[in-house]
């Protein structure tokens, strides 16, 4: 039995590639076909901080561009949140800090961390370098691809670990 | 409770408990089911194996408070299957009851997966056309840019050609007046020779950059009209000869009619065309001859243009057409315009062009070119035909600001029994004509400052009745056409053929009638 237990929710606009993310992290599976998420899809995987395992329980919401009353119900009682951007579309970056900004209003202060996404599509990629700089200062950001697995586990990781870090 | 009430709230559960199809779990710690209410196969939990749905139970409690009651609609419990589920903590146990939220959640997946495909298909479809637009923007200033330079270069070998033929007919007619005078020195001759090769090859190399100049060359129509065969084949013969002589090749132009009419051909063009050739084979040919033939049976040209020279070795065969393709010449210096000009020129008057070669040996090019339909407004002043002049005197005024064919010219003339005043101010030659009106003038088009048509113009608006020939460099229907509609009797293209024009001048001397 996990000695802990964490609640950590995705959040971000449509299409991004949260389910992709959760489907790479928790099965290490990938899948072209788009299907959109409706209400919450829950799944649960452990992992190990610093010797101690912890089991990450990740929400997967449906994707909007702001916090609907159905969202909101469920990132109560989180610990954590993944904030995810599609790195090939500017406009998820500013729903996904709206987002952030929605979220702060029903959480206390919980570990966040920021994933920019689709990074095998970085030739197509809209989210500038000096944007990811600056949401650096302020939010561990990753860049992300749920297509090859690049940088996925290290998000997961650093967020169980400020997880962790947070008890 | 009435009965009625009774009735009505007992319809209503049967009607929830159809569409909720709700299954009640009683649990132990969240970890054994103890009893079963409801369908649970509904949901896929068969065999009483309920570990998946408590384990996910288990998963949303997490964060919350196990304590009290909780609700999550919309659950995804996998395969896209969705449900409602509610928490229920009770003691000793506690209960799950799940509740089918399919028909919700199947339409809102529906809608949802819709419009968030066309979502993204527009999100992609508004970057298409930005970069669409973006590319549109690229290439049109590329666009603008290239046409700039492309009208930047056409400009300067317009002007470098047209500035080449001055020069030229400096160099041309002043070796020609030099030649009866060095005729007894072999080594003064070789070296006129060779500056009336070169020159010879210099105007083909202009006139070829000129036609790559012209901006309307491959729109332009033809100017068909008939001409004699004969004519054409003595200039290429006159201006092929001095080349030839001077490598010691035997040059040989003979032409041949069945037809009883003259032919009708662009004969501006076609010149071009045989003058490319022959000088090609003239430059490529070390020793032995040269033969040109031309054959007219009415119907279609055929031109054969024969060498001993180097040869064409195989490989090249396929490119020689290509422009500024210098494989061919093996060593030999040339622009290689000429035979993409040549082919171009024959192409536009819908013929072709062969030819077989063999290193070494020679190479005999053919061109087949069908007869041409008349063009209308065809200008009939030409430099081949003889104008109608006649001159009353043998005084002649020259008008021309270039000091060197000015000079070439005054020289030339006096050699051959005219009477030569040379003039650059029009308003000196108005009054100069007006008291002592010469039997001709010969009018450079390009004073500078002035244009030679306009001195012509306004030569003619003063009663001047005597001949008037009118020289440039634009060798074009345009300039002469303008020519013709100035007053002007015949018009000469730059660089003159001295010789040729000498022999003409004299029989127009009024003594000669």
């Amino acid at each position: 039995m996990s000695e802990l237990a964490r609640k950590i929710c995705l959040m971000g606009d449509f299409g991004v590639g949260k389910s992709s993310l959760v489907a790479r992290f928790v099965r290490n599976t990938f899948s072209e076909k788009y299907l959109t998420t409706v209400g919450v899809k829950v799944d649960s995987k452990e992992v190990t901080v610093d010797r101690r395992n912890v089991k990450l329980v990740v929400w997967d919401l449906a994707g909007k561009a702001e916090l609907d009353s159905l969202n909101k119900s469920y990132i109560r009682g989180a610990h954590g949140l993944m904030l995810v951007v599609d790195g090939t579309r500017e406009a998820s970056l500013r729903a996904a800090l709206y987002l952030w900004m929605q979220s702060q209003k029903q959480l206390a202060q919980v570990p966040v961390v920021m994933l920019i996404n689709k990074l095998d599509l970085i030739d197509k990629w809209e989210v500038s370098s000096a944007d990811i700089v600056r949401l650096s200062e302020s939010v561990p950001t990753f860049r992300t691809s749920a297509l090859s697995g690049e940088g996925v586990e290290a998000a997961f990781a650093a967020l169980a670990k400020r997880l962790v870090e947070s008890v | 409770m009435s009965k009625r009430a009774e009735l009505a709230q007992t319809a209503l559960m049967r009607f929830l408990t159809e569409r909720a199809k709700p299954v009640i779990l009683t649990v132990y710690r969240q970890r054994q089911v103890i009893e079963v209410e409801g369908d649970p196969a509904v949901y896929g939990f068969r065999n009483g194996d309920f570990s998946a749905v408590l384990e996910l139970v288990r998963n949303l409690l997490v964060g919350g408070d196990a304590s009290r009651p909780s609700v999550w609609p919309l659950v995804d419990i996998g395969n896209r299957r969705h449900t409602g589920i509610l928490w229920v903590p009770d003691t000793p146990n506690d209960f799950i009851i799940i509740t089918d939220a399919e028909l919700c959640g199947e339409e809102l997946s529906e809608r949802q997966q819709a419009a968030n495909e066309l979502a993204l298909v527009n999100i992609e479809k508004s970057k298409t056309i930005r970069e669409l637009k973006l590319v549109r923007d690229e290439l049109q200033a590329k666009t603008t840019a290239l046409t700039e330079t492309h009208r930047f270069q056409r400009r300067l070998v317009d002007t470098l050609s047209h500035d080449l033929r001055t020069p030229l007919t400096s160099i041309s007619g002043y070796a020609a007046l030099l030649e009866p005078h060095l005729a007894e020195n072999p080594v003064t001759m070789r070296a006129l020779n060779a500056i009336q090769r070169n020159a010879t090859y210099l105007k083909t190399l202009a006139e070829n950059l000129l036609h790559l100049a012209a901006a309307d060359n491959n729109n332009a129509p033809l100017q068909s009209h008939p001409f004699a065969l004969d004519q054409l084949a003595d200039d290429i013969e006159s201006i092929m000869r001095p080349m030839a002589d001077s490598k010691r090749l035997r040059l040989s132009v003979d032409w041949q009619s069945t037809a009883q009419k003259m032919p009708v051909f662009d004969d501006l063009r076609l010149r071009q065309i045989l003058l490319n050739l022959v000088s090609n084979a003239v430059r490529y040919t070390r020793e032995g001859r040269v033969d040109v033939e031309l054959m007219y049976d009415g119907e279609q040209l055929i031109a054969r243009v024969t060498d001993t020279g180097i040869g064409i070795a195989p490989e090249f065969h396929d490119s020689i057409f290509e422009p500024l393709n210098r494989g061919a010449q093996q060593g030999c210096e040339g622009a290689g315009l000429g035979l993409s000009i040549v082919r171009q020129l024959v192409e536009k008057m819908g013929g072709k062009i062969t030819f077989q070669s063999a290193v070494g040996i020679g190479t005999r090019f053919q061109v087949l070119v069908p007869e041409q339909t008349p063009s209308e407004n065809v200008p009939p002043v030409t430099d081949r035909a003889e104008p109608p002049l006649r001159i009353r005197s043998e005084r002649v005024v020259i008008v021309d600001d270039d000091p060197d064919v000015a000079e070439m010219l005054v020289w030339s003339l006096h050699e051959v029994g005219f009477v030569p005043r040379l003039m650059h101010d029009p308003d000196a030659v108005y009054q100069h004509v007006a008291e002592q009106p010469p039997g001709l003038m010969i009018i450079d088009v390009d004073l500078g400052m002035r244009s030679g048509l306009a001195v012509t113009q306004e030569l003619r608006l003063r009663g001047y009745t005597g001949s008037i020939i009118v020289f440039s460099g634009a060798n074009n229907t345009n300039t002469r056409q303008a020519a013709k509609a100035a007053g002007a009797d015949a018009f000469l293209a730059k660089p003159l053929d001295m010789p040729k024009f000498l022999s003409w001048m004299k029989r127009l001397l009024p003594s000669s009638d």
